[in-house]
């Protein structure tokens, strides 16, 4: 059997055509990785200034509710004489102050002590004057001094003051991009709506645990983010904000490129015998039919793995040398109950790698079958690149007609990444059944390319 | 050519009544047939009377719908790799791998036979004379190289039978002559079993010891070639004469019953006698001369007997059945 499957090797790695496709998916990985490095690299100018009286225009035609306080807002900020931009800590300090300070003094103000009044007008007054002179520690010990006063849960008092707190404490510039700044922010939001459900709960409201895990897996999550200093991470579903591993991790992609030139070598390799003539000189031998076509398809599984794994090994060399060596050790996090647990990364690369190849071995064995049944290579390839360019396709147009037992179809059940992140195209698609569908497909495609092989009159 | 031979009467294919129907048509009916180790074995019959359906048969490239082929005692279908074992074949045309050198081809074979040698494989491709063309790749050989090729490719595993199919297509008269020597010396002195299946009847005429003749997928005649040849009960005899006044000779000639002239050109003509007739062949010298012709010479056309059996045998309308 290894001289046969040795024979098919050499069948495939004397032909030109292989090595053409296989430079070209090596030209591929590397320049996916050479795209993702220049796109890297550059600049965005992001900052986009606020356009005030469009702003306003609009407000003043749809008038959604509470909008005066936002009017009010952009009158402040036009007459500024100050440009303002999305994403500056004063722009959303301003929108902050407007809504605590501002709307009370618009909706309550007859309720309102002249007392009351006073010190409302006085708060606002000093954030305005802050925010204007740029002044973020004086802006952040008022808004601290706003909270203490008005909030009374211990609870609810430490959840939104974290943020302003954290940020105070470890000298955070809020326009430094410092990656803290974002971590401490959604933990002081998260915080936040815990503390909301808690007071919630105490109240007698029933809130499941998995509503509850929701908000306090993350938070474990970001938390041990700022414990360890991790900038970079990867979550369970393989998305990171480390160059080199998503740039890595994206890499997988290019497996369906591969699949095509997997396609073509199983298209071709029994119906190019045919027409080659040289099936008859192939099944002369005393060797049974079956140890051939077996030793054929396992031929092709051992390229499969090879290619899957030299794309794997390609992109992972091309992206450390192009993104460098430090992010190689960006941990993979992922919390269960609460825990967080750190796992090694280059593992998950591995596996949505993997769930590509399990794509690619699916389409492959189908050009297989037909190669075999029907002898010819170019219907084997031309239907083999159809099904894995045009298959989504055709199963996304019958999920939307609704038609349900198209989640019965190959095509619904290959794309594995997907539907291991729970985004299959079908609801409630899980990775077992898909994984059962595959295989008994596969079992039909090569029991019919075993039958038709064995028994075909030559 | 030599005269006598003791054939060992080892069975080397065994044909039991064999028929195959493509569809609704049998094209090969009841065929019964044995060949024997240490003989080279024509396989005749016109296009389509079913050669090469019974070699495919023979080889498991088809079913065999009734009957059973055993090869060196072992069946084809039931114990192939066994039988296999011992069969070297080229079935129609020797279609190789283009894309690799006549090596690399002969190593893809060789590998999958049990006890083929790097030394064997030198030795088949001598013997079939491509040594110095064997590492080019097969796209720039010609149609007779490949053909020896495929030869060689046969031989490999030093089998006890050898079944080819038209294996002299496309080889030069030169190429041709070799391989009848390869073929009838490793018959002889290995005492293989050598089937060769062909239309060219003077090609079989020198190569084979005995042949089968099949036509509409039934065998008719079985025999040995030196017998057809010289049984002119079947064929009769074919004649060219040497003389001074052709035309004349031919009128002279046509006078006999029992004699036709087939060809006539300025100082030749050929004649056939037919079956049974030959001793009125010193009446023709005779008459021919009393009539003040020059006789220089009348010989017998050798080459051309086992065509006119063949021809006689088959009933050649020209019609593939």
């Amino acid at each position: 059997m290894l001289k046969l499957i040795k024979n098919e090797w050499i069948k495939i790695f004397s032909k030109v055509s292989t090595y053409i496709m296989l430079v070209l998916v090596a030209l591929f990985v590397i320049g996916f990785a050479g795209l993702m490095f220049i796109n890297s690299r550059y600049e965005y100018d992001s900052r986009i200034a606020v356009d005030e009286t469009s702003e306003l225009e609009y407000l003043t035609i749809s008038k959604p509710s509470g909008y005066e306080v936002d009017v009010s807002m952009y009158e402040f900020m036009r007459d500024s004489q100050k440009e303002w931009y999305y994403g500056q800590w004063q722009t959303d300090a301003i929108q902050d102050v407007f809504q605590e300070f501002q709307a009370p003094l618009l909706y309550q103000e007859d309720q309102m002590t002249e007392e009351e009044k006073n010190e409302w007008n006085n708060r606002l007054e000093t954030a305005k004057a802050l925010i204007l002179a740029d002044d973020w520690d004086g802006y952040v010990e008022e808004w601290l001094d706003y909270l203490s006063d008005t909030v009374n849960d211990p609870k609810m008092l430490e959840a939104k003051s974290y943020y302003w707190n954290y940020m105070k404490e470890h000298q955070i510039d809020p326009e430094s991009g410092d990656w803290r700044e974002d971590c401490a922010r959604s933990i002081g939001s998260m915080k936040e709506q815990l503390a909301e459900m808690e007071a919630q709960i105490a109240a007698g409201a029933n809130i499941s645990e998995e509503r509850m895990s929701e908000i306090t897996d993350p938070l474990a999550l970001e938390e041990y983010r700022l414990e360890n200093g991790l900038e970079n991470y990867m979550d369970e579903n393989g998305h990171t904000s480390d160059l080199f591993f998503n740039t890595w991790t994206q890499g997988a992609m290019i497996v369906v490129l591969a699949s095509v030139v997997m396609i073509v070598l199983a298209g071709g390799c029994v119906a190019n015998e045919f027409s080659n003539g040289t099936i008859k000189f192939l099944l002369i031998n005393p060797v049974k039919r079956s140890k051939i076509i077996i030793s054929k398809y396992l031929t092709l599984i051992l390229v499969s793995v090879v290619l899957i794994f030299g794309i794997f090994a390609v992109s992972g060399v091309t992206d450390l040398i192009l993104f460098g060596a430090e992010g190689w050790n960006t941990p993979m996090l992922s919390v269960h109950d609460g825990v967080v647990s750190q796992g090694n990364a280059v593992f998950y690369v591995l596996k949505s790698y993997f769930y590509q190849g399990i794509n690619l071995l699916v389409m492959m064995t189908m050009a297989f079958m037909i190669s075999s049944l029907l002898r010819s290579s170019a219907v084997s390839i031309g239907i083999g690149v159809a099904a894995l360019m045009g298959g989504s396709m055709l199963i996304q147009i019958l999920a939307m007609l609704g038609c349900d037992w198209g989640r019965y179809i190959l095509f619904a059940n290959t794309d594995l990444n997907s539907i291991a992140q729970g985004n299959g195209i079908f609801p409630n698609q899980d990775l077992t059944s898909s994984i059962v569908i595959l295989a008994v497909y596969m079992a039909v495609f090569l029991l019919t390319a075993y039958d038709g092989f064995t028994r075909r009159e030559v | 050519m030599e005269k006598e031979r003791n054939y060992d009467k080892t069975v080397a294919i065994k044909i039991e009544h064999v028929s195959k129907w493509f569809g609704k048509r049998k094209v090969v009916d009841d065929l019964c047939l044995e060949t024997y180790a240490g003989e080279v074995f024509g396989f005749l019959g016109p296009n389509g009377a079913g050669k090469t359906t019974t070699i495919k048969m023979a080889v498991g490239l088809i079913r065999i719908d009734e009957g059973h082929i055993t090869i060196c005692g072992a069946d084809v279908e039931k114990k192939f790799e066994k039988a296999m074992a011992n069969v070297g074949g080229i079935v129609e045309n020797p279609e190789m791998y283009k894309y690799m050198t006549g090596m690399q081809n002969l190593r893809q074979y060789a590998r999958m036979r049990k006890g083929v040698t790097e030394e064997r494989i030198r030795e088949v491709v001598e013997l079939v004379g491509l040594t110095n063309r064997i590492h080019e790749k097969i796209s720039r050989y010609s149609l007779g190289m490949r053909q020896r090729l495929g030869v060689a490719q046969a031989l490999l595993h030093h089998p006890k039978v050898l079944i080819l199919d038209e294996p002299t297509n496309g080889l030069d008269p030169a190429g041709i002559r070799g391989l009848r020597d390869i073929l009838r010396s490793i018959a002889h002195k290995e005492q293989i079993c050598v089937m060769v299946s062909s239309h060219l009847m003077s090609e079989m005429q020198l190569m084979c010891d005995r042949v089968g003749i099949i036509v509409n997928g039934k065998l008719v005649q079985v025999t040995s070639v030196e017998a057809l040849v010289q049984d002119t009960s079947v064929t009769g005899g074919r004649y060219r004469y040497h003389v001074s006044d052709s035309e004349k000779a031919g009128q002279i000639i046509s006078g006999f019953q029992a004699a036709s002239v087939i060809e006539t050109d300025p100082g030749h003509l050929e004649i056939l006698l037919e079956a049974g007739n030959e001793s009125i062949l010193p009446e023709i010298n005779r008459k021919l001369i009393l009539n003040g012709i020059e006789l220089y010479t009348v010989a017998p056309v050798e080459g051309q007997k086992l065509e006119d059996a063949f021809i006689e045998l088959t009933k050649g309308d020209g019609q593939i059945a």
